[in-house]
């Protein structure tokens, strides 16, 4: 429980962030939807994945 | 890592065809359609392999790269090719030996003034300097009969710090295998020029390749360099061309003879890329794609492996996201390329194979290769470079929490040598990238079909000396490399973010303004190179005429006057001064009219594709002069330099070559090709004053 707490804090603090944040080739809310896109697959990612591979 | 490495996988192995299948079956388990695409291609691995000195003494090179216990891989010799050159001609010569430092242009210069020709001789060079492949190159042209290249301790031995086991440095008899295959001429398989090497391909002769050398050249490690340097006489070497064995560096001829003798198989093997696709929602015939080779010399856990696994883990994680109901807007393609060390055989003969279709979709190709631990590299199309830097912002460097933009920045910023520069560079909110020359995958895309493409990757903390030999392991890359695998995930997310950004965005984000910047500051360069050359002239020939040179000698050693030079003419620019000023022009408006209207809603497919295929109108039809496979009037390897890039390659190297005729050619080309790309981006501005 206390992990989804702390994911939904990170989550809305970074989507503060994206209100700043300028991205070419997107505008407004595609680019607001394109970095929370992009923060999921980062999370996606595993190390041991790349080490096993 | 682990699996790939396990075993050596070379260009016809028969791991890298198992590897291939295990990679395909991969992506097909994460929903890609996916296919091997064969080509066959020539590949000459040896059956004779002598380099030994027969005067003054006796010595037989060991030419074997010893086994270590530390390294679980390093004794899989049955699979492991042998230290050898790819695509040196056969040859069995006996000559005296001339030493020429790295083997460049620069280095027969120097070896003139002191009267050495190596016309018959043998040479050897040490590797560094310039690509391998110029040594040879260079050697024959001057006349020899033979080539030797050897890893000085200076270069990545023992100079620079612990060899292998202790450190990651190359050890007595590491040995650099690599290709010497003509790259600035062509890549790709000698016997299918412009055309797939497919089974049923009409194949030239390969005495009409243009891009095989003629003289037998073979690697070697310091151990067995020394013994032929340690013996050679003649005048002592310059100094910039000593290296760092314990002996006097002399320059020869003689009095050491050695007798060279490798002969090679000649044969046609398979060459296996794994090509993956994800099917674009609403682009599909608009395509993104991101590439690194599988193959490698033998193990190759940093060279490509390291790469290749960031690669597939981009995949996977993609394949990951289209279970949320995401879907790309264009189609996403992976590309496992084999046959890239001998010279970038897979990935030249797929884009050959399919390169009207490339033409057509494809908006862009990604790059990596070997990746390791340290500041984010990007080389590429400047019209791209926007997009990298917001991607490098928005990605965090793993060792330090700040992002890769500013790691990079301050590293470059550190090591900038004046006070200007190191303010521009911590003041500026976005970086430069570099421009593409040669040595991996992108050449095909970029110089030869003129598709946008970046090459990236991190390093410049993870230095060693494991290239191209067999400590190029699983082993060597945990310890020394990149431990935790943290830039390998580092590479996934900016490779990763630039896929993603380029296959979702409404408008693809090029961006003419930095390209005109980049373009502006080369034109400044080949501009101030024809002067400086001609001040430089001046003062040269006066000195040869007043024989200061001849003054400044010690008259008890020899000392050939150099011969005085034409002087440099004056060479009609303006043509390229209107066409960069119209570019200026174009570039500003779509910039300003791109901001007021982000989203435009009309006429997409056409605006994009006025976008992505504008770099096309870089190209020139006939090719660079000598080499007509080089079409991109940007961005080429230099002639004489190998990976090396020449911006505005035809223009530049007429000069440095005082080929004054074809300078003022080039520039016309260049300046009519610039107008045909302004022209094009003001097709896309006035879709976007449609609205
Ligand atoms: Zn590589």
């Amino acid at each position: 429980m206390k992990h989804i707490l702390l994911l939904v804090f990170i989550l809305s603090i970074s989507t503060y962030t994206f209100a700043q944040k300028t991205i070419q080739g997107f505008a407004g809310e595609s680019a607001k939807a394109e970095l929370a896109l992009e923060d999921k697959f980062d999370s996606y990612l595993k190390a041991s994945n790349l080490v096993s591979g | 890592m682990k699996h790939l490495t396990a075993r050596p996988h070379h260009l016809g192995s028969p791991m890298g065809k198992e590897y291939a299948e295990w990679m395909r079956d991969q992506f097909r388990s994460w929903g890609y359609e996916t296919e091997i695409e064969t080509y066959k291609v020539l590949f000459p691995t040896p059956k004779v392999r002598v380099l030994e000195m027969v005067a003054p003494t006796k010595y037989k090179a060991k030419l074997v790269e010893p086994a270590l216990k530390e390294d679980a891989t390093s004794g899989q010799v049955k699979e492991q090719l042998p230290t050898y050159h790819g695509f040196s001609a056969d040859g069995d010569v006996t000559g005296e030996l001339v030493f020429v430092g790295y083997g460049v242009p620069s280095d027969y210069d120097e070896l003139d003034k002191l009267g050495i020709d190596v016309k018959g001789k043998i040479v050897i060079a040490k590797y560094g300097g310039s690509w391998r492949g110029i040594k040879p190159k260079m050697a024959q042209e001057k006349g020899a009969i033979g080539c030797i290249i050897y890893s000085d301790p200076e270069d990545d031995g023992y100079f620079q710090g612990d060899v292998y086991p202790k450190g990651p440095f190359r050890p007595g008899l590491g040995a650099q295998r690599g290709s010497v295959l003509d790259l600035p001429v062509r890549p790709g398989d000698p016997l299918t020029p412009n055309i797939g090497a497919t089974e049923e391909a009409k194949r030239i002769e390969r005495a009409q390749a243009d891009n095989l050398i003629s003289i037998p050249v073979i690697p070697i490690g310091y151990e067995d360099a020394l013994p032929l340097l340690r013996a050679l006489g003649g005048p002592v070497a310059p100094e910039y061309m000593r290296g760092a064995l314990p002996i006097t560096y002399h320059v020869g001829p003689g009095p050491v003879k050695v007798h060279l003798n490798l002969q090679f198989d000649w044969k046609l093997v398979d060459c296996h890329n794994v090509i993956a696709k994800m099917k674009g929602s609403e682009l599909p015939d608009e395509w993104v794609m991101r590439g690194n080779h599988h193959d490698a010399w033998v193990n190759g856990a940093a060279d490509p492996v390291s790469g290749m696994v960031a690669l597939m883990e981009e995949a996977r994680a993609i394949a990951e996201l289209t279970k949320t109901g995401w879907k790309p807007k264009r189609t996403i393609v992976f590309a496992g390329w084999d046959g890239e060390e001998p010279g970038l055989l897979g990935s030249t003969e797929w884009a050959e194979d399919h390169a009207q279709e490339l033409q057509q979709k494809l908006v862009a190709y990604i790059n990596s290769d070997g990746n390791g631990r340290g500041f984010l590299y990007a080389e590429g199309s400047h019209t791209l470079q926007q997009m990298v830097s917001d991607v490098a912002r928005d990605v965090k460097d793993p060792q330090t929490g700040v992002s890769v933009l500013e790691r990079r920045k301050s590293a470059m910023a550190a090591n900038a040598t004046s006070a200007k520069a190191k303010k521009e560079i911590i003041n500026s909110p976005s970086m430069t990238i570099g421009a593409l020359g040669s040595g991996s995958d992108y050449s095909p895309f970029i110089q030869h079909l003129g598709i946008p493409a970046l090459n990236i990757g991190f390093g410049g903390e993870d230095n060693g000396g494991e290239y191209h030999s067999i400590y190029d392991s699983y082993d060597l890359f945990k310890r020394f490399k990149d431990p935790t695998f943290e830039y390998g995930i580092a590479l996934a997310k900016t490779a990763g973010r630039i896929t993603l950004r380029l296959a979702n965005s409404n408008v693809l984000p090029f961006d003419f303004k930095g390209f005109y910047q980049t373009v502006n500051g080369y034109v400044n360069e080949v501009t101030s190179l024809v002067d400086n050359m001609r001040e430089s002239t001046e003062v040269e020939n006066q000195m040869i005429r007043e024989d200061r040179y001849k003054q400044a000698s010690d008259p008890k050693t020899t000392f050939i006057q150099p011969t005085a030079k034409d002087p440099v003419p004056h060479l009609n620019f303006s043509n390229l001064l209107n066409a960069e000023a119209n570019l200026e022009k174009s570039a500003s408006t779509y910039a300003e009219l791109i901001k007021l209207n982000p989203n435009p809603n009309t006429n997409m497919d056409r605006l994009n594709k006025l976008l992505y295929t504008a770099e096309q109108k870089l190209t020139i039809a006939e090719g660079l002069p000598r080499r007509p496979w080089f079409q991109h009037s940007i961005y080429a390897p230099g002639y004489y330099t190998g990976y090396g890039v020449k911006t505005l390659p035809g223009v530049r190297e007429a000069i440095e070559q005082r080929n004054w005729k074809e300078a003022q050619e080039q520039i016309e080309i260049l300046a009519s090709n610039l107008m045909k790309y302004s022209k094009q981006i003001d097709e896309a501005s006035a879709i976007l004053k449609m609205r």
